[in-house]
């Protein structure tokens, strides 16, 4: 517990932690507004749930906080004195992926509070009938703390994993934005449909959903894939960290 | 069952690629004393003190605290107080702040952490961002950190490093007073004279073993033991020195050059009831040991 208090000391004593935050809330408001403001035409229940998953377009920031929890570490050299407190490898290891989910965590929550306070009131004004009572509130916030926790923590793996701050902001930034998507046409043009939609950028995808595609997994098996990610990389990330720290 | 010694080094190898860093190294350090751990650069000071830690993996052999490996001590940052030879502080956090990340960690309550910023002297600085303090103030602020759990071993790598005589000075006083509460502590450097001063014993490596370990006052006597001294009885002091069969030679600045460790020198004067003004061994007669000793591949002392 005083182990997670001293992470989230350490968090909140960074710059870069505050960056990120104003930052994916300054994308969200931006976005909702808007989205709104633009809103011609039919505003119905589809529109209304997309509105709510508006947080997600800045999905690319818990999956940086998350891989930095890590990286700075090793880019300032402080992985030195943690260490020194928490001298198993593992139980480190454990403990930046349980900060990461937390800091998912409270990323969604700020996002998706913000999202509902913007909204609300100037869908109110326009004599919408939205509440805070719709199961779709409910259903859309659990979706958006769903993937930030997994995403944060994908980053944290990552972070573990590569150990390099520059290298891992980079590889997830190419591999989220571009990689991945050229991977997906490659292994359709070679006729090995069907494998794509396990990559985790589409995983990550599938837990906002889109029901309707039937190219993407359903929710659930979105947020399981992504999930067997994190383990995998967390793994990769055990192996990385047993070495010497010099 | 003797109770293990606070920090022993069992045949301790570390082999980097090709590299050999440490080579079979063993050497206990016992409760209560300070051990100068020198070497010239690369001789595998701080690979000794990394295994030690927990940090490096031993290639064979092993580094324990207590008698542990650091890996299984319980609460090890109030078992051990470790000041490593890099810097581990974020640039952007301020002093304090991040005293008060290890504390949290460690169930530390704040209040210690004020305590040791004042113990330092940089209570006034606690607020700045650490990019900006001098190196002098990152030492002190190590120092802290390495306080923090008050421990009873101190491990502390190259703590000198980069710091100006004044903070040398600071530094020698400050380690002398938590040997007096009974602290040990082992203390890297790469220039033997600057801990002769403050060191009981002394372990000095090259190239990855040991080449020695014993008290100052035993490798100084190896040398044939020059002492510094200096008495407004030297007229007397040069008699008992002489009555002892000790050589005495005046230094030319009112000081004399004894042929003697310190604490010889010092007890045939106390024997006798003479005053002294200045006792200590001769700095560039223990520099000449130590490059005798590693072979002449040491560092120049600043």
């Amino acid at each position: 517990m005083r182990l997670l208090a001293a992470e989230a000391l350490k968090l909140r004593t960074t710059w870069g932690f505050w960056v990120y935050l104003v930052l994916m809330l300054g994308i969200t408001a931006l976005a909702v507004s808007a989205t709104i403001g633009s809103g011609v035409g039919a505003f119905d229940d589809e529109s209304w749930r997309d509105l709510l998953q508006t947080p997600a377009l800045g999905s690319l920031f818990p999956l940086l906080i998350g891989s930095v929890t890590f990286t700075n570490e090793f880019r300032h050299g402080t992985i030195g004195q943690t260490l020194l407190l928490t001298p198993r490898r593992g139980v480190l290891l454990a403990l930046k992926l349980v900060t990461a989910a937390l800091v998912g965590l409270l990323f969604a929550a700020l996002a998706f509070a913000l999202t509902l306070a913007i909204a609300l009131p100037w869908l109110g004004a326009k004599d919408l009938e939205v509440g805070l009572g719709d199961p779709v509130v409910r259903e859309t916030g659990l979706v958006v703390a769903l993937g930030f926790v997994l995403l944060a923590m994908f980053g944290a793996a990552v972070g573990g994993a590569l150990r390099s701050q520059m290298g891992a902001a980079v590889g997830l930034l190419v591999w989220f934005l571009v990689v991945e998507f050229l991977v997906g046409a490659l292994l359709t043009a070679l006729d090995i449909e069907g494998v794509a939609r396990y990559l985790p950028v589409s995983a990550a995808g599938a837990i906002v959903g889109g029901e309707d595609d039937t190219e993407m997994l359903s929710q659930g098996a979105g947020a399981l894939v992504l999930l067997a990610w994190v383990g995998a990389l967390a793994g990769v990330a055990a192996v990385s960290l047993r070495r010497d720290v010099t | 069952m003797a109770e293990p010694p606070p920090i022993e080094i069992r045949s301790l190898t570390k082999r980097f690629r090709r590299v050999l860093a440490v080579d079979d190294l063993s050497f206990a350090v016992e409760r209560g004393r300070i051990t100068g751990f020198v070497g010239p650069n690369g001789a595998g000071k701080t690979t000794t003190l990394r295994a030690l830690l927990g940090l490096v993996a031993p290639t064979g052999g092993e580094a324990l605290v207590f008698g542990r490996p650091y890996r299984e001590l319980d609460d090890p940052i109030r078992q051990v107080g470790t000041v490593l030879e890099t810097s581990t502080f974020h640039p952007g956090r301020s002093g304090r702040n991040h005293l008060r990340t290890v504390a949290t960690a460690a169930g530390i309550p704040r209040s210690r952490v004020e305590e040791l910023l004042e113990l330092v002297d940089l209570a006034s600085a606690a607020k700045r961002r650490v990019g900006g303090y001098s190196l002098g103030m990152r030492q002190r602020l190590g120092l802290a950190a390495a306080l923090l759990g008050d421990p009873q071993v101190l491990v502390l790598d190259e703590p000198a490093n980069g710091l100006d005589p004044e903070g040398i000075r600071w530094l020698r006083n400050f380690l002398r007073g938590l040997a007096e509460e009974g602290r040990t502590i082992l203390v890297s450097s790469h220039v033997l004279a600057e801990l002769a001063q403050t060191v009981d014993d002394v372990a000095i490596i090259a190239k990855g073993r040991l080449v020695a370990h014993a008290p100052v006052g035993t490798l100084t006597a190896r040398a044939g033991g020059q002492t510094r001294v200096r008495s407004p009885q030297a007229g007397a002091l040069r008699e008992a020195l002489a009555g002892e069969g000790i050589d005495v030679s005046p230094l030319g600045d009112g000081a004399l050059g004894v042929s003697a460790p310190t604490q010889r020198v010092g007890e045939v004067a106390a024997a006798k009831g003479i005053v002294l003004h200045e006792l200590r061994a001769d700095a560039s007669s223990l520099e000449e040991i130590f490059l005798e000793l590693t072979g002449g591949d040491a560092a120049v002392p600043r």
